[in-house]
């Protein structure tokens, strides 16, 4: 698997392993080790961030994200492409197919 | 005493320099002579460093002289119970990871060096992280991170 950005629905994704993270509040502190710097993970991304551990399709975390937070397939792949595109780009997950 | 009070008194992380590194002295308290006796660097300095030196686990004077800013500053937590957005259940839960999250940064640290009770946290951090024998404490700055992060949310006044 590689960093690569462009991303479809049957992309997989798992956390970096140079990504250490904190969790208070049902919120995510993630730290990248080497950059030094920090992000917060709001609720639904810290859903996401605690079923990433193993290599998983977007479309399958979209589906635990309709089933979870009740919200409409449209809105969470397009919010899921969004922000695993962010995470991919800073390098705080790994995509492929 | 209010929920406001008992919520306040419980909690103390203002005055531990867990927060704040330094209070502002006001007007009204350089006139206050049972006040010089507690704080006589009122005669030469305008801020209060933090930690507070009387403050132990409680403030001991919580109902009697203080510094106008303990008298009258509200954090948050405090604002949002008086103002009816959450009661003093999620209060003291809100209160409590604080003190957990405190507890676990601290933890952290002592792994590196001694925490010295003289220093603000934030102070203490900023040691930490100039001191050369400490390659790259990654828990603690994290930790650090979270606490900032927690506090900025749940604490600071927006």
């Amino acid at each position: 698997m590689g960093n690569s950005v462009v991303l479809s629905l049957s992309t997989k994704i798992y956390k970096n392993k140079n990504i250490i993270s904190n969790q208070i509040d049902g919120e995510t502190v993630i730290m990248r080790i080497e950059e030094n710097d920090y992000f917060q993970l709001d609720e639904t991304g810290t859903y996401i961030w605690n079923i990433i551990d193993k290599p998983i399709s977007v479309i399958e975390i979209s589906d635990k994200i309709i089933e979870h937070f009740g919200i409409s397939r449209e809105q969470s792949e397009n919010d899921m492409l969004n922000f695993i595109n962010e995470l991919s780009r800073k390098k705080i997950v790994i995509t492929g197919d | 005493m209010s929920a406001v009070q008992r919520v306040c008194l419980s909690c103390g992380r203002c005055c531990d320099g867990s927060i704040f590194t330094h209070a502002n002295f006001k007007e009204h308290d350089y006139n206050n002579s049972d006040l010089i006796n507690y704080f006589p660097e009122i005669k030469n300095q305008k801020l209060l460093s933090l930690p507070c030196r009387l403050f132990t686990s409680k403030c001991p004077v919580y109902n009697e002289t203080r510094p106008q800013i303990c008298q009258t500053f509200k954090c948050r937590v405090l604002h949002n119970i008086e103002n009816g957005i959450y009661g003093e259940a999620r209060a003291e839960e809100l209160v409590a990871m604080l003190h957990n999250l405190v507890g676990e940064y601290r933890q952290k640290f002592e792994i590196f060096q001694n925490f010295d009770d003289n220093l603000s946290l934030s102070e203490n951090h900023e040691a930490l992280l100039n001191n050369k024998k400490v390659r790259k404490a990654v828990h603690v700055q994290l930790q650090f991170a979270t606490l900032k992060f927690f506090i900025k949310k749940h604490f600071e006044k927006n």
